[in-house]
């Protein structure tokens, strides 16, 4: 209660994925098979974009935090680039990770938040690769914060403490109002825009703190579940596919297809 | 009462009171989990008032409905819901519990799940029996649809479930409808944080894009708004819904009521046609469960084709205008002009 209204104290969750465009199936072994690039998953980006955005409307700082191998680093030093203050970097092997529920993952990311009393954490409304939109709610949860998901855009009331909320949700449009601290999950970005860091914001971005915390695999008890490797499900018919030159020839073929099949 | 362990079933409920058409197939997984565990399916159902509990009372495959009736549970809220399912559920011993895999159940499901220390599978499209060290298997589609993973849980963890819309059959009528038990939570165990202060509807035009029977949707090959008037022509000539990718979304080219994809509307249509979709998981998730997929995009190697069946690789700027003159024409030598 004493603390002055001097901002938004922020914290945005950010995964670092396989390359969502980069994934494709080996059609003999019928598994995944990754490009080997890795990408932020495109709902954090949002997520850190809102985030800085209010910074520069209401004050306060921005604090990225990713749970990964040392290589997941990148995901946080995107954010640095593109405004925010530093990072905390929750390290552990990819092996070690892949045990891990989605329950597991948000008792490790909300026991680091619970330290500092964070006003607003964000993050993407759920990761492109797993795509379980669990890991943010149970975050919410464990620290007792509502959240609100699908947000598309949202206002503050600094006085109050209180968040005007715009959503999404099952073809409506709703406004939300929630007191602060709470945990939002982003749909989108501020229309649309991403933001993309400059060479000066990755030079500074080198030179902001970065807290490094080796996760300690003996905290993390017994798995819960075991996933077994992912499998294509076996396809049922041939796909046909044509050149589209010349377009009026393409187009006949597939309309042929089309009222054969008697889809129109 | 608890003779017994039970597996709960929360039913799908729109914001206006109606039982969604999820819930019939949620009885149908929750029979299978509740036959492998040995228990009885008892549904749960909030509501303002009792009309979707009546309804899901008379479908086959439970054994009682629970019904909990508050004005604050409409519109519906993650964090009500949550503690609302929460106070439920910690006077009795779920063998699991089943959630709609529909945007309001994976949004407060997981918030349920921590209370419980449950472990939580999102999505799950079929229940599978197992070896004897668990009672049953669940799988889930992992990036984007395109494999598929089969999950087991160690012994003595009762999992909570999201159910994936469009993957189980619908449950039949009961041959007569099962009890509803009226139970009521204490109002100071609702968790009302987060209020909502405004509503507004946003009906697309022409066919509800989850009952559509063709969908004609779009993606960034379209390359701004404007190319989606010619999607609108085509549409109009087949008797289809118009969609849209997620990043057509975010880009702000489209609203997101037309989305299809994890984050939008999940559709399994006879037809959907994906015009300059190149096919991201979070696409493909949406619409994996259509009869038949079209694609046409510029790049041969785009994810869309692993799932279509009948595909076009060229420029959708000179093959959409053709098909629409194609149907046209088409449509003129129908009618004997």
């Amino acid at each position: 209660m004493s603390e002055a209204s001097i901002g938004l104290k922020m914290a945005v969750l950010v995964k670092h994925i396989p390359d969502p465009n980069g994934i494709s199936v080996d059609p003999e072994a019928r598994g995944p098979v990754f490009s080997g690039t890795m990408a932020v998953n495109t709902y954090d980006t949002y997520a850190v974009a809102e985030a800085i955005e209010l910074k520069e409307r209401y004050g306060g700082d921005v604090t990225i935090l990713t749970v990964g191998p040392a290589s997941a680093r990148e995901a946080i030093l995107r954010g640095l680039a593109t405004g925010a203050d530093r990072g905390i970097h929750l390290q552990a092997e990819a092996d070690l990770l892949e045990r891990l529920d989605s329950l597991a993952l948000a008792r490790l990311i909300a026991d680091r938040l619970r330290t500092e009393s964070f006003d607003l954490i964000l993050a993407g409304q759920q990761s492109e690769d797993l795509e379980t939109g669990q890991v943010g709610p149970q975050v919410a949860a464990l620290l007792d914060l509502p959240h609100v998901s699908l947000v598309t855009s949202l206002e503050a009331d600094m006085d109050a403490r209180t968040l005007r909320i715009r959503r999404d949700s099952e073809g409506r449009k709703q406004v939300i109002g929630v007191a602060l601290p709470a945990m939002l999950l982003m749909l989108t970005g501020r229309d649309g825009e991403q933001r993309h860091p400059t060479l000066k914001g990755m030079i500074q971005a080198k030179r902001k703190p970065v807290d490094v915390v080796e996760v300690d695999a003996s905290t993390l008890g017994e798995p819960v579940m075991a996933w077994s490797d992912p499998v294509a499900p076996t396809r049922e018919r041939e796909a046909i596919i044509v050149e589209g030159k010349p377009a009026a020839k393409a187009a006949k073929a597939l309309a042929d297809w089309l009222r054969e099949k008697h889809l129109v | 009462m608890n003779d017994r362990a039970s597996v709960f079933l929360v039913a799908d409920v729109d914001d206006d009171g109606a039982l969604r058409p999820l819930s019939a197939e949620m009885a149908t997984a929750g029979r299978a989990v509740a036959e492998a565990t040995g228990s009885d399916l008892v549904g749960i159902v909030l509501s303002a008032d009792g009309r979707a509990a009546e309804t899901l009372a008379a479908l086959d495959g439970l054994d009682r409905v629970l019904a909990a009736t508050d004005e604050a549970f409409l519109p519906w809220t993650a964090t009500t819901w949550a503690s609302a399912v929460r106070a439920i559920l910690t006077e009795r011993e779920p063998a699991a519990v089943l959630f709609p895999g529909s945007i309001s159940g994976r949004d407060y499901a997981p918030r349920v799940a921590v209370r419980f220390n449950a472990p939580m599978v999102a999505d799950v499209s079929a229940v599978v029996p197992t070896d004897d060290r668990c009672e049953f298997a669940v799988r889930r589609p992992v990036y984007g649809g395109r494999v598929e993973t089969t999950i087991t849980f160690a012994s003595g963890m009762p999992p909570f479930l999201t159910v994936r819309p469009g993957a189980f059959q619908r449950a039949a009528a009961a041959e007569s409808p099962v009890p509803v038990e009226i139970i009521s939570i204490m109002p100071d165990a609702l968790d009302t944080r987060v209020q909502v202060l405004e509503v507004t509807e946003h009906r697309p035009s022409g066919p509800s894009l989850t009952e559509a029977r063709r969908i004609v949707s779009g993606g960034r090959g379209l390359q701004g708004a404007d190319a989606f008037a010619m999607l609108h022509e085509l549409a109009d000539l087949i008797g289809a819904a118009v969609g849209a990718s997620g990043a057509v979304v975010g880009q702000g080219w489209q609203s997101h009521d037309i989305q299809v994809g994890s984050t939008g509307h999940s559709v399994s249509p006879e037809l959907y046609l994906a015009v300059g979709i190149s096919g991201a998981p979070q696409h493909l998730v949406g619409m994996q469960g259509s009869e038949y997929v079209v694609a046409i995009n510029r790049d041969p190697a785009a994810p869309i084709f692993d799932i279509a069946s009948f595909g076009i690789v060229g420029d959708l700027f000179e093959v959409v205008p053709a098909l629409i003159a194609e149907f046209e024409a088409g449509d003129a030598a129908g009618k004997g002009i």
